[in-house]
Formats: structure tokens, sequence, C-alpha cells
């Protein structure tokens, strides 16, 4: 029936209460006769009108006290939010490679804040994160990452960029920064076929320039007496590795 | 060694962490749930890389705190096939050697993927490769330098204390994300054979 119902009924009261008007002219005192009818009239709808609306609309509604509020509660009083919360979802189980530079930035930025924020304003900084970030800065400062920045990143990818080299080569390049033959030959893969020995020769070179380290000077020293061994211990080991393998 | 992987959840920010700025404290949530934690299939998480994006966040009814859904790039160690990383030696028996990266170390390197010629020394406990004459010891602590054939990822329940002991540490015996790796290679091995 709905609340509009009130609003007819009340409309036909008013008409009753008009035609009460025409009714009694005939009586002896109509004054008192209307008077009567009218205030029978509109008392009477008042009582039913607003024990309707109050039965249409409680204002205090009764509840079971065996089940959870959150699951009864009308929804046209509260937005739609599901009790139930989605799981965690994996949308690109591999975005992009990152560099070993990339990642101890990141953990660097995060240890200097925990540095930074006085322990007493803020409860302990979780253990995980803690062991991860000591941990994972410790293992990198050991790599040649140290010492590299954005810009020498970028210049390493330009420059190699003529030469054929996979993402993956290029990011090994860059995290291990091969210094030798032999190391180049692990991470370039078919490195005899798809290189020559000038233009292996030619990528240690343009790295040594890309990426500076320390460590160069003293290296170049033992270069003249180690190459030539390394490199011939490579080639032996390499003849045995392919027959093992043929 | 790292990759980016995207993932999307929705984490809580109570309301003590209200006066941090609303990124800040979302950045601490993700790293509370998941650094240093292996999820299954993807890696090991370290920390997160950025937020790529923050809806407004609700307030679920008889609690307490935000609920926001967050779409967010977090950094993984999940290193590829074929990929040369180094670490060094943690320990060494008959079945191969174990190996370390400080943050990660369920390295293995079984005996079938040594050096042609490498033999287990059981008197001193460590693994010898014999080559051109030279005995070369791959002792323990030293840097070596590997290459992964395989990562494996198990799923495991959680870790469980032994029931009666009160004070015993959960010791989960399977790793959720190992490594099989080779130096079987020329350039492989110990650091200061190829320098």
């Amino acid at each position: 029936m709905g609340g509009a119902l009130v609003f007819w009924v009340g409309i036909a009261i008013c008409g009753l209460c008009v035609g009460a008007l025409f009714t009694f002219r005939s009586m002896a005192d109509p004054t008192l006769w209307r008077t009567c009818a009218i205030l029978t009239l509109s008392c009477c709808y008042l009582m039913w009108a607003i024990t309707y609306l109050a039965q249409l609309h409680p204002i205090i509604v009764p509840k079971r006290d065996d089940l959870r509020i959150d699951l009864y509660i009308r929804l046209e009083f509260y937005p739609q939010r599901t009790p139930r919360r989605p799981d965690m979802e994996v949308l690109d189980r591999q975005e992009a490679l990152l560099t070993n530079y990339e990642v101890l930035l990141v953990l660097r930025e995060e240890s200097d804040r925990h540095k930074k924020t006085p322990q007493s304003a803020q409860p302990k900084c979780p253990e995980n994160v803690t062991t991860v970030v000591f941990e994972a800065i410790e293992c990198l400062s050991g790599t040649p990452c140290t010492s590299q920045s954005a810009e020498q990143i970028a210049a390493l990818k330009s420059q190699l960029a003529g030469l054929e080299l996979t993402k993956a080569e290029l990011l090994q390049i860059a995290n291990l920064r091969p210094k030798s033959l032999v190391e180049l030959h692990l991470i370039i893969e078919e490195c005899g076929e798809r290189f020559t020995m000038e233009e292996l020769e030619q990528l240690l070179g343009l790295i040594r320039e890309t990426l500076p380290r320390d460590d160069d000077s003293r290296g170049a020293e033992q270069d003249g007496t180690d190459e030539g061994g390394g490199a011939s211990a490579a080639m032996d080991v390499d003849s045995a590795g392919d027959g093992e393998e043929a | 060694m790292f990759v980016l992987v995207v993932l999307r959840d929705t984490l809580k920010v109570v309301p003590s962490e209200f006066t941090k700025p609303r990124e800040q404290a979302l950045r601490d949530e993700i790293n509370r749930k998941y650094a240093n934690r292996v999820l299954h299939d993807i890696g090991l998480c370290m920390l997160v890389h950025d937020l790529l994006d923050i809806d407004e966040g609700y307030v679920q009814h008889s609690e307490g705190w935000l609920w926001v859904k967050v779409k967010f790039r977090m950094i993984v160690f999940r290193p590829f096939r074929d990929e040369v990383l180094t670490g060094w030696v943690r320990s060494a028996n008959a079945g191969g050697i174990e190996v370390s990266m400080g943050f990660f170390d369920d390295i293995k390197i079984s005996a079938s993927h040594m050096p042609e010629g490498s033999t287990y020394d059981g008197a001193e406990g460590v693994w010898v490769w014999r080559y051109e004459g030279n005995e070369l010891y791959i002792d323990l602590e030293e840097p070596i330098r590997f290459r992964v054939l395989e990562t494996s990822f198990l799923e495991v329940s959680p870790p469980r204390p032994e029931i009666g002991e009160v004070d015993s540490v959960p010791v989960s015996q399977v790793p959720p994300f190992s490594l099989a790796c080779t130096i079987a290679d020329s350039g492989l091995g110990l650091l200061s054979w190829w320098d």
C-alpha cells in the first residue's frame, strides 16, 4: 500500500468534512453539529495515520540476537560493502627486470628512513623488514653495483645498443661487471659464435669505460700474467666440457 | 636477480598511522606484510618499489581501521634460469655444497653439478677439484660464482612447534623456494680461481 495511502485517505477525509458542512443545514444547531463532525473525522484520521505510518517505517526495529548485525542490516541504509575482502592478486608476475643498483637504492632509502625516525616516536620496525634490508645491503655491498649510478647504466645501455645482446645479458653485465673473457663467455650464450675475439675485447673495454671501479688499476697489472693463463684454462675446460656434452 | 612484480591487495591503516602521509603508511604496511617472505611461484619479496593506485578506503562496519585497496610493485628476488650469481659457501657434505647469499640461503649445488674431477674430502669436510695436477679446495666462507639451473617452489604449510615442547622453535623442513645450481662451467666456482 505504501505511504501514498495516507494522503489519499487524508483527501477523502477532507472531502467528508466539506460534505459535513452541507449536511447539517436543516438541523436546529448546525454549527455545533458541524464542529462535532469535523472534529471527530480529523481526530480519527490522525489516530489512524500515525499508527499506520509508525508501522510503515518503524524507528525501533526488532532484532535477533543470535545473528551478526552486519549480515541482516538493510542495504538501503548502508552503502554496499561486502564483509568479505578480496585476496591478494598477482597482476603481473614479471613486469620488469631490476639491476642490483636500483634495488640497492631502494634498500638504502629504507634503511636511512629507519635511522632518521626516532625509535620512541613509533612502534619498533618489524623484524622481517630490518632483517631483509640489512642482509640485502650487506650482500649487495660486495658487488660492483655500489659504485654505479643511473647515468653509468644509461651510458652502458646506449653503448651496447649496437651489439645484439639480450636483456638478460645486459642485466648480468651491469650486475657482475665482467673483467675477463671467461666471465663474458659465462654471461653471453654461444659467445664464440656470435662475437669475434676483437669484439669481445672491445666489449670489455666499453664495460671498463662506462662502469669504472677503483680496483681496475690493480687488475690491469695482473692482467698481463693472468689473462694468458686464465684464457688457456678456459679453452682447455671448454674443450673438455664440449667433449662431455657431445 | 631481482624482478618487479605487480600486486593488488587490500591493506589496513590503523588510526595510530593516520598522522603519517597515506602513501608512507601503506608502504610500511606492505613491507610489514610481505618483506622477507616467500610468495608461491613469485619468489622472495624484498621491499615495495612504488604504489601505482590507491583507492579512497572504507571502514568496515564494527571495525576501527581503514581498508585501502592498493595496486603496487614489489621487488622480488627470483633469479632466472642460467643466471650467474655470487654468494659464499655455507656448508659442504657428500651430497654437494650449500651456498648462501646473506638474505637467501636455500641454494644447493649437488654433487652431479660440481666441476669434472672433484671429490668430497670427508676428513676435512670440503670438496676438492683436481685439475691439471692442482688441488683446488672449495673452502667454507669463500666467495663462489654459480649458475642457476632451476628455481623450485613448494607449497608448504606454516612451521609448527613440536607438540609437548613449549620452548621449541618451529622449524620448517622443506624450503618453500630453493635454487638448484651448478659450478661445472668454466668461469664458475670460487672467485679466487679465475681472478
